[in-house]
Order: C-alpha cells, then sequence, then structure tokens
C-alpha cells in the first residue's frame, strides 16, 4: 500500500464560473521511504498539488473533486480538527522562501520545539528543547546553538533548522518545496545530501518540488512531470534521466525539453536549447494536447484531442499520442 | 595597456568598514583582496563564486556603486576609479549593467518604452525625443518585445519575468556599451526561458562586439556560456583558465569540489563528488596562510602541511591555465 495516493485531484482558484483548474486531474502516488520529485515550471500546479495534500491551500483554492487518502485513511475532506493532528506529526511542510520563514525574535531551539510541544501535550518544555538540541545535532549544526537567534544563520544553515522543524514531530513524509532554490552550489550539495541521510535515520518519505530536474536526478527514485496543470509524465529517475539511446528513456517531448534546458558538462560543450514560448493560458478553454503549441514534435491530432496517460512501460507513464516514437 | 582590453581590473581590493552601534569602525570586511584579470574586447569571463566570494563586490566596484579601497579599473582604456560628475556619467555609456532581480531593477512606474528612453536621456545620447524614441523601440525589437511600439506601452508589472529581463537588456545595450557586466542574469528565471534570455545577451554581444563580465554561482552555466572561467573563493581568484580546462581538469582543490557536486543525472557513481563541510569563512576573518586550508580536501590528504598555513598562494602557471595553490601538482 503507498503511503500517499493522490487520485484524479483537481484544485481550482476562484469560482465555478470564471475559476482557473491548476490541478486537472492528477494522480500522485508516494510509497514508504520513498523520494518523489515533482518538477514544472512555475504556474504548472506543483505548488498547488503539493500544498492540496495536507489542505494547506490559500483562500480562494478548493478541491473540486479527487481524493487523497494518507495512511490508508481519506483526508480529502478531512476535518480542521483531523488535520491538525496529521500535520507536522504524519506530513510536514518545508515551505518556498523558508529562508524568511522563522521567527526572528525566537530562538531556533524554540522554533522547533513549538510543533512538539502542540502535539504533545504530556511533553515539558525541557524535553522538547533537548530533543529541539538533538535535531539540531542530526542536520549538523550544533547543539550549543540551539539558544542562537534566525539573523545569526546564514541561509543554509537556516534551511537545516527548518528541515530540524520539520523532522520535530517524526512525520512519515516531508513535503519540501523548493528547499535549495535560494542556496548556493555547495550548500545545495549539502542540503541533499542531509536529506538522503536523513531518510533511512528517520524512515521518512519525501515529494521533493523542483523546477530544476536536474536537481531530482541525484535525489529521487521517481520523477513525476507537470506541465499546465497536467501531469505528463512519470517514472523512475533511472527512466526520466536515462540517456536517449537507453531501451527505455524519457517519452514526453516537454520532459526531453526540460531535460535540454540545462547544461550537461559530460557532453559536447553545446548552447542549451531551453523552451520557446509561454505555458498556455488556463483560464481560457483548453483543447488537444496543452504543450502542442511549444512541441517541435506537434502533428495535427494533437491540437484537437488530448492525450491520456498511459502506461508505456511498468510504472512508466507518459501523456503523448507519440511516446513511442519521440526522438530526441 | 593593449588596446583591444575592454577592461582592465588591476589590483582591486574592496573593504567594508564593520561599524559598532555609536559608529566607530569595529574592524574591515575584506570582501575583494587584491585582484587582477582583463576581458578583452567581444570577449565572456565568467566570474565564479559562492555567496561572500566578492563576485558581486567587484561588479560593484566596476560600476561605481562601491567605492575600491586599492586598485585601478580600466574600462575601454579610461580609467574610472578617479572620475567624478560629468566625466563619470559621461564615461557610464561604456559600462551597463543587467541585475539578477527583474522584479526589482525596473522603475515600476515607468513605461517599458520610457525605460530605455531613460537609459539614453541620461547619457545624454540622441538630440530629440523623436530620434530617442526610434532608437528605443529598434532596441525592444531586437530583444525580442514585439511589436516593440505595443509592448513599449506596458508597464514592468504586466510583464513576466523573462520579458523584464529583456527590456533591462535592451536599455543597457541600446547605449552600445563597451562592457556588459551581468549579475545571475538567469537566476531567478525558470529553466526553460534561460537559454532565450542568454541566447539574446550572446547575439547582442558579438553583433555589437560588447565584452561580457558573466557573473554566476552556477559552474556548468559558466562552462556553457563564458570564453574563460575565473572561480573565486573569499575575495581572491584562485583559478582561472578556459571552460574545457576548468571543467575538465580543474587543478584547485576548491574548483575540483565545485565540479565535482554540478548535478549530472548520468553521473554513475556518485561517492565521487566531494562536498565541502562548513561554509565560506566571514570576511572579516579571512584565514591566514591559503584562505581555502580551513575547508580544503587536499590540505587534510596531505596532512596538513606547514605551507598552506603559513603562506598565501599567489595565481601561477602557464597564462591560459592559473591557479593559486601550493600543491596542486601534487595529486
Amino acid at each position: 500500500m503507498n503511503l500517499l495516493d493522490v487520485r484524479n485531484l483537481c484544485v481550482r482558484y476562484g469560482s465555478e464560473q470564471t475559476g482557473v483548474l491548476a490541478v486537472d486531474t492528477v494522480d500522485l502516488r508516494i510509497g514508504q521511504g520513498e523520494f518523489v520529485g515533482l518538477a514544472g515550471e512555475s504556474g504548472c500546479g506543483k505548488t498547488t498539488l503539493a500544498m492540496a495534500i495536507p489542505n494547506l491551500l490559500p483562500e480562494g483554492a478548493t478541491v473540486v473533486s479527487g481524493s487523497v487518502t494518507f495512511d490508508g485513511q481519506d483526508i480529502t475532506h478531512a476535518s480542521e480538527e483531523t488535520l491538525n493532528s496529521i500535520r507536522w506529526k504524519e506530513i510536514s511542510v518545508i515551505f518556498q522562501g523558508a529562508l524568511n520563514a522563522l521567527n526572528p525574535v525566537k530562538s531556533v531551539g524554540w522554533q522547533i520545539a513549538e510543533p512538539m510541544l502542540a502535539h504533545d501535550s504530556g511533553l515539558s518544555d525541557k524535553d522538547a528543547l533537548a530533543r529541539a538540541r538533538e535535531l539540531l545535532d542530526a542536520v549538523g549544526i550544533s547543539k550549543s546553538r540551539s539558544s542562537a537567534y534566525p539573523h545569526e544563520f546564514s541561509g543554509g544553515m537556516r534551511q537545516r533548522v527548518m528541515i530540524a522543524m520539520a523532522l520535530a514531530c517524526k512525520p512519515k513524509l516531508v513535503i519540501a518545496d523548493e528547499p535549495i532554490t535560494a542556496l548556493d552550489v555547495m550548500t545545495q550539495a549539502q542540503i541533499l545530501d542531509l536529506l538522503r541521510s536523513l531518510s533511512s535515520s528517520f524512515d521518512l518519505s519525501l515529494l521533493l518540488i523542483s523546477h530544476d530536474l536536474s536537481v531530482l536526478a541525484d535525489t529521487c527514485d521517481r520523477v513525476q512531470v507537470m506541465y499546465a496543470g497536467k501531469a505528463v509524465e512519470s517514472g523512475s529517475a533511472e527512466t526520466i534521466f536515462a540517456s536517449a539511446d537507453s531501451s527505455e528513456s524519457a517519452a514526453h517531448p516537454y520532459t526531453n525539453r526540460l531535460l535540454k534546458s540545462y547544461p550537461n558538462i559530460l557532453h559536447e560543450r553545446v548552447f542549451i536549447d531551453g523552451i520557446p514560448g509561454y505555458p498556455p493560458d488556463l483560464s481560457l478553454p483548453q483543447t488537444g494536447c496543452r504543450f502542442a503549441a511549444r512541441c517541435d514534435q506537434v502533428q495535427s491530432v494533437c491540437r484537437t484531442q488530448e492525450p491520456a496517460l498511459i502506461e508505456l512501460h511498468t510504472n512508466h507513464f507518459v501523456a503523448c499520442h507519440f511516446a513511442e516514437q519521440v526522438s530526441r | 595597456m593593449n588596446s583591444s582590453e575592454a577592461l582592465v581590473v588591476k589590483d582591486l581590493t574592496v573593504e567594508y568598514a564593520l561599524k559598532s552601534r555609536t559608529g566607530r569602525i569595529q574592524s574591515r570586511a575584506r570582501a575583494v583582496d587584491n585582484v587582477s584579470f582583463s576581458i578583452a574586447t567581444g570577449e565572456t569571463l565568467a566570474l565564479v563564486g559562492e555567496s561572500g566570494s566578492g563576485k558581486s563586490s567587484i561588479a560593484n566596484a566596476i560600476m561605481r556603486l562601491v567605492e575600491p579601497s586599492v586598485g585601478s579599473i580600466t574600462v575601454a582604456g579610461r580609467e574610472v576609479t578617479s572620475l567624478s560628475g560629468r566625466d563619470l556619467r559621461e564615461s557610464r555609456r561604456d559600462y551597463q549593467m543587467i541585475f539578477q532581480d527583474p522584479f526589482e531593477s525596473i522603475d515600476p512606474r515607468r513605461t517599458v518604452l520610457d525605460t530605455v528612453m531613460e537609459s539614453l536621456i541620461v547619457s545624454g545620447i540622441g538630440e530629440t525625443d523623436a530620434h530617442r524614441r526610434e532608437r528605443a523601440l529598434a532596441a525592444l525589437e531586437s530583444v525580442g518585445l514585439t511589436p516593440a511600439p505595443k509592448v513599449g506601452e506596458r508597464f514592468a508589472h504586466q510583464l513576466s519575468g523573462g520579458q523584464r529581463q529583456r527590456v533591462a537588456i535592451a536599455a543597457a545595450m541600446v547605449l552600445q556599451p563597451k562592457l556588459l557586466v551581468a549579475d545571475e542574469p538567469v537566476s531567478m528565471l525558470d529553466v526553460s526561458l534561460r537559454a532565450g534570455i542568454l541566447r539574446l545577451m550572446q547575439k547582442l554581444g558579438s553583433d555589437l562586439d560588447v565584452a561580457c563580465l558573466f557573473i554566476t554561482h552556477d559552474l556548468s552555466l559558466a562552462w556553457m556560456y563564458a570564453d574563460r572561467i575565473a572561480v573565486l573563493y573569499l575575495g581572491r581568484i584562485v583559478e582561472e583558465g578556459a571552460p574545457a580546462d576548468i571543467i575538465g581538469n580543474p587543478k584547485h582543490p576548491y574548483t575540483q569540489a565545485l565540479v565535482s557536486v554540478i548535478p549530472i543525472p548520468e553521473r554513475v557513481n556518485k561517492t565521487e563528488r566531494t562536498i565541502l563541510t562548513g561554509e565560506i569563512p566571514d570576511s572579516s576573518h579571512i584565514p591566514q596562510g591559503c584562505r581555502f586550508h580551513t575547508r580544503c580536501p587536499l590540505y587534510r590528504a596531505l596532512g596538513e602541511p606547514a605551507s598552506c598555513r603559513d603562506s598565501d598562494p599567489s595565481l601561477s602557471g602557464r597564462a591560459i591555465h592559473r591557479v593559486a595553490c601550493h600543491h596542486s601538482t601534487e595529486e
């Protein structure tokens, strides 16, 4: 059984008449201990999908249909009370822009202790602080710094504090939304390494959101790519990042274009391709494949008929009419 | 001096005074420490480093946004650090900058066309407004903001991040500068849009023969985009060379670590990565001797030789590939 099972989820911003379906009939599954990467450009719906899981959607956003099952329990329309018992304890979130998310007037030790105290009334302040110090140690910050304030820390250190906080109540699933985007390369490597090493010691599952596919390659077991509110491809990291001549590799033209959007130092030194154009305006009705306007392999059927997400190989799903013959 | 050099930076040092609450200077942070480099006409040099390496301080010193403590900066044959007033204003058209954040670098109250025309007005280019308008529209066309008269009427908030960065490029390039300083020009943009912006910078740069100082923390991007790469650590260039040499044959242990953590999907053996521990030290407390020795894997592997603690290595080696390390060849 999967730890997380999201099925046919639709999330709308705004009203039924004028609203925008930011997430349109999307599935997402995460197994116990699995690291899943969610990729796509800004506005593709990846953050909306992730925030719908613990129902932390912003005002005006509604889950229109579909279901979220976590650890066997349907939490799609769970009460706020139920969700509060799940957030932090079962599912915790490292928010985008976390570098500014810490409270500037509280010591980092206290900030890590707070969710523990909120979820365990039997816990004393002293014990919570002691555990906060252990968590700091686990994320590579000296215990002695638990009384320091966020402004005394660098960006990388603050991100470590955010990770410690996310782990405070021993959650089963951590959702990390662009956790390394604002950090330096060496610090990025340190944080990704930390997440990997913590996964075994804390028995974690992770949903890692990033617009940068290359970041997911080293970290994730499986990758799901989204485009304009739709899941267009998902598969094991080996498959998605396999070279084009492998028997099984990324099959959606969008995924392939994303893969060519960053320089690869192992290949010949060529200019990156990027993807011309912009994603479609979702407030307008969509017909056909949503990527058709930017796809260099577009055919007439693509403009009229929406491709279904099909299982191309075992556990490799693609939504493209020509998935089997996509060339790179 | 060679007249084909668009930029010559010599012995540049930038210090910031750290003051107490009463305004007394307590210590000095040396963000840039005796850095020299040059860029030929039409050439692109990438300055690569982490935050705290001094790369933005170098850019700001060239743009005369901070005063250098020591050193000279020569743009297109003119020493600019001694200029002031009218001479300084006049010199500015020769060196233009593109900032990291297109959401903050464009005046929200001006239209796109006014933003580009403002560049010309400040530099005293163009006889009449009609003349300037014509040039500004041509500049908008050249950065792909078409139809220019229509896009020109928009305000920054009506544009996407990529479009804003195009406006910034148009405002810089309309002056036909000799040097473009681009400080992380694509790091705020979606990966899918980066190529378009970089291609545009490259095309305009080669059309107008503009030299470029390309500042980035992303070594793989520098490898793809630049003609030459200089790696900065704590205010000092520690290695400089051609992109193929820096990536394929890095000599400095710091560069080697940076290359090893570039995320590559096909990298089979993941254990080859060298993740440095700790963070770049504070520039008000630069370590004695080699400034990298406190984090250097080679220093530890060699049994902590005294030379690394005692003497500050300078850039040496063949002119096309230079490295500042006492032991880089001993591997």
